[in-house]
């Protein structure tokens, strides 16, 4: 038998106790598929016999367990007249909900139906589509197309909690009218009805309390919703992969293009190259950027695999080779100066990424030096990598109701390449590609010479770690030096405990934030201005040379971006950034009026959609069959 | 499809709310896609109270530029040398944990998920500790403690070979290799040891582990803060400076090769170690605490039996000679 049938067999067996809903089976107390509420009652009830112990303090033991279970099976028997085996009904029921979570309806005509029909409702929707439309304009067409599907079509089977279930809630005839995005609000919780196991029955039935207040909060989250007020941007796939793709591991990456000068110089400031990058180093990396040949894998194990290819048109290699040396970013060295392993010589590749950025009407790109080859002999070293902050962390803070969040950001220019990196490095870093004749010394001995890079690169395998570290280097000494405010912020960091410290900061790489939880009358009197700590950083930025990007500068204000995240300091909430968000909504529905997607534009569409569920983790339990559809291809 | 149209309509669900109000009960639910599950709690347990009256980081202002340690136990057991560092606040930036104990492995890996385990100090070569290196970059101060295995040297075991013949005892001597290892390869950290090993030895082997160590052990006993005796050498690389409860004695009284004497006095409340209802017989401390081996015969020549009355033979008798002598 199939792994997947026997699986599906035994989900069957499960399934049949979870649909029973008989009054005798309710009353025997434990059963498999029991709602929290329902786990709570029968837990209190046995705790209350049991000898010595009081409800709130005491523990249950393993052999309690045990005979708690013994006692419901027990029950479960006595219910059925019979086994934990599915009765005949519960055996259909369970059949039907084989299909499991999130999968489309059972029958595939039902899905072709449903295909035709949602095609229809988003072509309808796309001709009607102007300009500046938001995602909340989709309403509608979601909530249309969610009417559609089979009612008793379930994402998973239902709890048992009989009057105290709280799904379905109430699709209409219950809102406040009126309500902006009322149709999203209505395909929301028929979403939701879907998620908590009563299908997509579009009840009208009066709300119980506890549905009203679940209602009312659902109304004040849509009313309130950044991503609904989203405009469309109009992207394709087709636009999509001109610029990006997926790496070997599915994560969304930028797409290499060949390398221009005129592309590449908007985005180099005077300072490259210029700073010693151990003037900014501590402990063990100063160690090992000093001695980087400590990093390198045994000599034995070394192996070059295919040289990475140098993306440049032949017209453009001098241009661009000239001025990477004269900027200070490389350096010419002949071939006997380079590492070699065996006898060939270790070359790497150079290919540029688009920013996103027009400047003087041209496109502005990011050099990027592939050092593929470096780093396949290269060991990793750690760095500061473990104290790179994770957005969804954040979660951990909380918000008292008198308080708001303040958002500092600084950000610096061209972080990886201000940095000069020791002379040790250079071998290492050669180009595959012979420099132009112009670039050779004369009387020269050798006749092969290239470039290496001299800056810290980012394409090696540790650079991230060191980056970090440098940032957090001068951070540390930008707060301590001067006023000295070292011992009143605190650094939210991946490998620390979340910290209900009111002064926080965080470094990502070339980012400085800092996060203030600050009384909201003092909160108006603050923003727009520099706090104290940014005033020090920037002083102590400007003292070393490192160059901020004065537009991408946020001085204590109740809405920002932090690490791609939309931060509402005055609600207190953070979600994906909805200029993001809004992509993968456009590409979900390019894929809908399809009605067919390839792997890689399911990984692109899931990708997205997981980003935004980071933000509320339950929600990733509504994204199983795109999964399974991206595996199994 | 389907999934793709639930999930745009659940969108403006997906974020953070930092203004959620706490709930008292914890649950916690699997997210398989075949099966479900969920459990909620119902009270504290011991260890959850302890956790309730912890300070939480963020209740008190941190220095920004804190030293971190790079704890490494040899011969580590349950990991004290870590409980004694986070009980001391130290930032430990990782842990490594060498011990052949499975059991033991498995009470520092629930307790400290993070740390790196290595069955034997065999194990611990050049490569390894560059490994550490490239890995722990961020460590100012390298703290190789280490507790390695008495049998052979204690005073308790009438068949003792001494420091260098038992298979176990001379496992000492991975003690100054490994520190030289680290020394080498974490070249801008201060590397210190601290190896602790029992009192009741010879002169003759504490002399050889001396040599080995280069170092003069200090001797402590912890009945003064504490319940029970533990009378212990520890070689100790770093200079150890009196201040409150840190009493020093240099010298020795000549039994042993010492550095001196280190006495170290806290107040003790007996009911923080005593189950409820028990009670000392007197304001003697206790003996030094040892594993329970129940056994029908008594082991060869068993330690103090000459000093024992003759109600304390009979006890011991009783308690198939599982404890050391007087009972």
């Amino acid at each position: 038998m199939a792994e997947e049938e026997r699986l599906s067999e035994y989900e069957g067996k499960l399934a049949g106790p979870y649909r029973t809903h008989d009054k005798k089976n309710k009353e025997s107390g434990l059963k498999r598929g029991r709602s929290y509420e329902g786990w709570k009652s029968v837990l209190g009830e046995k705790e209350a016999n049991l000898p010595g112990t009081r409800a709130d303090e005491r523990s249950v033991t393993e052999a309690e367990v045990e005979r708690l279970i013994e006692e419901a099976e027990r029950e479960a028997k006595k219910a059925q007249g019979s086994t934990l085996e599915p009765s005949p009904e519960c055996s259909q029921q369970a059949k039907n909900s084989s299909f499991e979570e999130g999968s489309p309806p059972a029958d595939e005509l039902a899905s072709q139906e449903f295909h035709q029909v949602a095609r229809k409702l988003i072509e309808d929707f796309m001709a009607e589509l102007k300009e500046g439309c938001t995602v909340g304009s989709l309403g509608g067409l979601v909530w249309d197309a969610l009417k559609k599907i089979d009612a008793s079509s379930c994402c998973r089977p239902r709890s048992i909690t009989g009057s105290k279930e709280l799904f379905p809630l109430p699709v209409g005839g219950h809102l406040t009218p009126g309500l902006p995005h009322g149709a999203f609000l209505q395909a929301m919780i028929c979403g939701l009805n879907s998620l908590g196991g009563a299908g997509y029955k579009q009840t009208v039935e009066r709300p119980s309390p506890a549905a009203s207040k679940v209602l009312k909060r659902l109304e004040r989250v849509v009313a309130e919703s950044a991503v609904l007020e989203a405009k469309f941007t109009g992207i394709t796939f087709e636009s999509f992969f001109g610029t990006r793709g997926l790496d070997y591991s599915g994560e969304e990456v930028k797409l290499a293009q060949k390398v221009r000068w005129r592309n590449i110089e908007p985005s180099l400031p005077p300072q490259v190259g210029q700073l010693d990058i151990r003037d900014f180093l501590e402990d063990g990396v100063l160690h090992f950027v000093t001695h980087i040949d400590e990093t390198l894998v045994p000599e034995v194990d070394q192996c070059l695999g295919r040289t990475p290819s140098v993306m440049v048109d032949p017209d453009q290699w001098e241009e661009l080779a000239v001025n990477l040396v004269k900027r200070g970013l490389c350096k010419v060295v002949p071939q006997s100066q380079l590492y070699h392993v065996g006898s060939s010589p270790l070359l790497n590749g150079l290919f540029s990424v688009g920013k996103d950025e027009v400047k003087d009407g041209i496109a502005v790109g990011r050099l990027i030096m592939n050092l593929k080859p470096w780093n396949a002999i290269s060991q990793t070293l750690s760095g500061d990598i473990g104290t790179l902050p994770l957005i969804t962390n954040m979660g951990a803070l909380y918000l008292h109701d008198n308080e708001v969040i303040l958002t500092s950001s600084e950000d610096l220019r061209c972080f990886f390449y201000l940095f000069k990196v020791p002379p040790e490095w250079e071998k290492f870093m050669g180009f595959g590609r012979a420099v132009p004749r112009c670039l050779v010394p004369p009387n020269a001995e050798e006749t092969n010479w290239y470039l290496t890079g001299q800056v810290l690169p980012m394409g090696y395998l540790n650079s991230v770690g060191i980056a970090q570290h440098i940032h957090r280097c001068v951070i540390k000494r930008a707060i301590g030096s001067l006023r000295g405010l070292g011992c009143t912020v605190q650094e939210l960091r991946r490998d620390r405990t979340f910290t209900c410290f009111p002064n926080l900061f965080r470094i990502y790489l070339d980012n400085f934030d800092q996060l203030q939880r600050v009384d909201k009358g003092l909160a108006t009197m603050l923003a727009g201005t520099p706090s104290d700590l940014v005033t020090q950083v920037r002083e102590y930025y400007d003292s070393q040379g490192l160059p901020r990007h004065p537009k991408k500068s946020v001085e204590q204000a109740l809405q920002a971006e932090v690490q791609g995240a939309w931060l509402d300091g005055r609600r207190g909430t953070l979600c994906a950034k909805p200029s993001k968000i809004v992509k993968y909504i456009e590409l979900a529905l390019e894929t809908l009026r399809r009605g067919k997607a390839s792997q890689r534009e399911l990984q692109i569409i899931g990708g997205g959609f997981v980003y935004a569920a980071m933000f509320r983790r339950p929600l990733l339990a509504s994204l199983n069959q795109i999964w399974r559809s991206i595996q199994e291809r | 499809m389907v999934e793709l149209f639930r999930f745009i309509a659940l969108i403006p669900l997906a974020f953070n709310n930092f203004r959620t109000p706490f709930d008292s009960e914890v649950t916690a639910s699997d997210a398989s896609t075949s099966g479900g599950g969920i459990c909620v709690s119902r009270g504290l347990t011991p260890y959850g109270h302890a956790a309730s009256l912890s300070q939480v980081r963020g209740e008190a202002p941190e220095e920004l530029d804190l030293s971190e340690v790079l704890c490494v136990g040899l011969f580590d057991g349950i990991g004290a040398l870590r409980v004694a560092l986070d009980a001391l606040g130290v930032p430990v930036c990782g842990h490594i944990s060498v011990e052949q104990n499975v059991q033991a492995q498995r009470v520092v890996e629930a307790n400290f998920p993070d740390c790196i385990l290595v069955n034997d100090v065999n194990e611990v070569d050049m490569i390894k500790v560059k490994s550490w290196a490239l890995k722990f970059t961020g460590a100012a101060l390298v703290l190789v403690g280490a507790g390695p295995p008495c049998q052979g040297v204690s005073g308790l075991n009438c068949d003792r070979k001494g420091a260098l013949r038992d298979c176990r005892s001379k496992l000492f001597q991975h003690v100054p290799r490994i520190v030289d290892l680290f020394k080498v390869c974490f070249p801008w950290a201060q590397v210190h040891s601290l190896t602790e090993n029992v009192a009741s030895m010879d002169s003759e082997d504490c002399d050889t582990m001396n040599k080995e160590f280069e170092l003069l052990p200090w001797f402590i006993d912890a009945h003064l803060m504490s319940l029970a005796h533990r009378p212990r050498l520890y070689w100790i690389s770093w200079e150890l400076r009196e201040g409150e409860g840190v009493e020093i004695y240099l010298g020795s009284e000549g039994k042993l090769p010492l550095q001196g004497q280190v006495d170290l006095v806290a107040s003790v409340d007996e009911k923080a170690f005593l189950e409820p209802g028990c009670k000392k017989p007197d304001q003697k401390p206790f003996p030094t605490f040892t594993t329970a081996r129940p056994s029908p015969c008594p082991m060869r020549k068993p330690a103090g039996l000459k000093d024992c009355l003759e109600h304390e033979i009979l006890r011991w008798k009783d308690y198939h000679h599982k404890f050391p002598l007087p009972v």
